[in-house]
């Protein structure tokens, strides 16, 4: 089972990263307005490679439809075109980027990955079989007309024109120095393994310190410069295996973009806190949660903007993610809120009557209200909308949370909006000598 | 070639003139006010500018803004796309995410300063410009 778990992470890991990568391609593409020659052949790279790691992990609901947008994408290639953005091509990536995050999604959250599939594969391959018969075109116009842009780097040396000296302006620290970023990667375990080794060694500080704990000014300086050695190690193994929230941020907005324009309704996102780091291997969950709640707000807690403009309400709605660290510095709070309607009482009630939690009749009540809408299953929307309505979202975002170790509750006024409130707690915190010290109480005949 | 430039700093806009001279007629503008004016005129004027290069941080209106008003003045006479003017954004500012919002709003090319020239040149080539 062990085996299993590891592989899936992997294949977890593999496969948000070439979604990124295919999120940049869009983007590019979007920029210039269309996929180039060398953009589809990117996209067919990762294409193959997602194809051949979801065959190998029997991931059928994630192979089926890549199969069939590698087969669009070999259209393309065989005929050397350049697809136009605002063509059908973009709609059926997005899709299916769309359909295989979900899917990676319940990966995260420890569900199986179940999704059919089908329907996806199916919109792929009429789209392909309409290009074929000549029925749809998405070809752009040439090479020439894509707008090619143009970014020139710095000049390190500055430079002398004529008589005037190039003024240096004041640039950013290290503009103009080559680009290659040299790095390393590490595996989790090294990682690890170097975690422990500074746990060592804090252990060994502590034990050194014990025999001075009532005269620490005589520990001598070679010890203290050992001592000076370990604290960087630990400030940075804590710097390097944590990251900072607000590298979700682009995420989200674009999430709600696309929410914004398909639920024809006007939100806007502020990130707050965005400087506050968790540990890096726990920011997949984190984003899950997040999405799954921001998809709340934006489907059932922002109004049209009629609705709010008759409420009294300015017509763009406002979701609100704030990060804070705790007081003690041990954890996170996260605090996703909007202004939009509040849970509607009415309608949980009624729901929560038909599915028995409460009697016929009866009105959930302030205290009953978290343990009910966070019920799994629990949903006063729609089945089948584009968002929710499945009653997955707030279930699935509460278990995140209590996975990383914490919670997740929701607080409402009717009228004026939901505001969910996380915590977790950082799971291991790097511990000082003294620090080690104080904790363990530490007997020095020990 | 007529060539706009816009640039509050002296020394910046000496050098970037002179080098632009041997391109063609270049008309030189000291803040955003004055290149979105001195755009205008040259529109009712017939005379279009073929490239205006920009200084983003600059006072009383911005590159970026007077980036977005040429491109609403083009846009409300319907100007041919080869009439467009090609818009250069130069500045020290070259962080990522300035320069692709900088593209999103319309510009044809970035350099950031201090200005490779070599490149610059060879950028005015691939546009085909000269």
């Amino acid at each position: 089972m062990a085996n299993s778990d590891s592989m899936a992470e992997l294949f977890l890991e593999e496969c948000s990263s070439l979604l990124q990568e295919y999120a940049a391609v869009e983007e590019t593409a979007q920029q210039c307005g269309s996929y180039t020659v060398e953009a589809l052949n990117e996209l067919f790279r990762i294409t193959h490679t997602i194809k051949g790691d979801a065959t190998l992990m029997l991931y059928e609901g994630i192979a089926v439809p890549i199969r069939a947008f590698e087969q669009l994408l070999a259209h393309y290639r065989s005929r050397k075109a350049e697809v136009s953005y605002q063509g059908g091509f973009t709609a059926r990536f997005r899709n299916l980027f769309n359909y295989v995050e979900a899917e990676l999604r319940k990966l995260e959250c420890g569900e199986v990955p179940d999704g059919d599939g089908k329907g996806t594969e199916q919109e792929i391959l009429c789209y392909l079989a309409k290009l074929n018969a000549g029925e749809a075109q998405d070809t752009a116009k040439g090479t020439g007309s894509a707008k090619q842009l143009f970014y020139v780097a710095p000049n390190a040396a500055g430079e002398k024109v004529g008589k005037t000296e190039w003024k240096q302006e004041k640039t950013q620290p290290g503009a103009g120095v080559a680009v290659r970023r040299r790095s390393i990667a590490i595996s989790e375990e090294e990682l690890e393994w170097l975690q422990n080794i500074v746990r060592h060694g804090n252990e060994a500080e502590a034990k050194l310190l014990c025999g001075y704990r009532n005269s620490l000014e005589l520990i001598p300086a070679e010890v203290m410069g050992l001592r000076k050695v370990l604290e960087e190690l630990r400030t940075w193994l804590e710097v390097s295996s944590m990251e900072q929230l607000g590298y979700l941020t682009v995420k989200l907005r674009r999430i709600i973009e696309e929410m914004s324009d398909s639920l024809g309704k006007e939100i806007e996102l502020t990130v707050v806190g965005g400087d506050v780091s968790v540990e890096r291997n726990r920011l997949g969950k984190i984003s899950s949660a997040l999405l799954h709640l921001l998809r709340n707000c934006a489907d059932h807690g922002i109004e049209k903007p009629e609705e709010r403009i008759a409420a009294g309400k300015s017509p763009t709605g406002h979701i609100l993610v704030k990060y804070r660290m705790t007081e003690d510095r041990s954890g996170v709070l996260i605090e996703v809120s909007d202004d939009g309607a509040g849970f509607q009482m009415e309608a949980i009630s009624r729901r929560a009557a038909a599915m028995g939690i409460i009697g016929e009749g009866e009105r959930v009540s302030e205290q009953q209200l978290n343990e009910v809408i966070f019920t799994p299953r629990f949903s006063t929307g729609e089945p089948g909308g584009n968002y929710s309505g499945r009653g997955v979202g707030l279930d699935a975002a509460r278990r995140c949370f209590e996975e990383l170790g914490g919670s997740l509750i929701a607080e409402s006024r009717e009228g004026c909006g939901v505001r969910f409130i996380a915590n977790y707690h950082y799971a291991v915190k790097n511990v000082t000598g003294e620090e080690f010290l104080r904790r363990e109480n530490f007997d020095s005949r020990r | 070639m007529r060539i706009l430039i816009a640039e509050d700093d002296y020394a910046s806009r000496k050098s970037i003139s002179r080098f632009l001279q041997k391109y063609g007629e270049v008309d030189i503008t000291v803040d955003g006010m004055e290149a979105v004016k001195a755009f205008r005129y040259a529109l009712e004027d017939g005379e279009y500018y073929d490239l205006v290069c920009l200084d983003i941080m600059m006072p009383y209106l911005d590159g970026i803004k007077v980036l977005q008003m040429i491109r609403e003045m083009e846009e409300k006479i319907a100007l041919p796309e080869e009439r467009c003017a090609k818009v250069i954004m130069t500045t020290a500012i070259n962080d990522a995410e300035q320069v692709r919002a900088a593209f999103e709003y319309g510009c044809e090319g970035y350099v950031a300063k201090p200005i490779d020239l070599e490149a610059f040149h060879k950028v005015l080539e691939k546009m085909g410009m000269v």
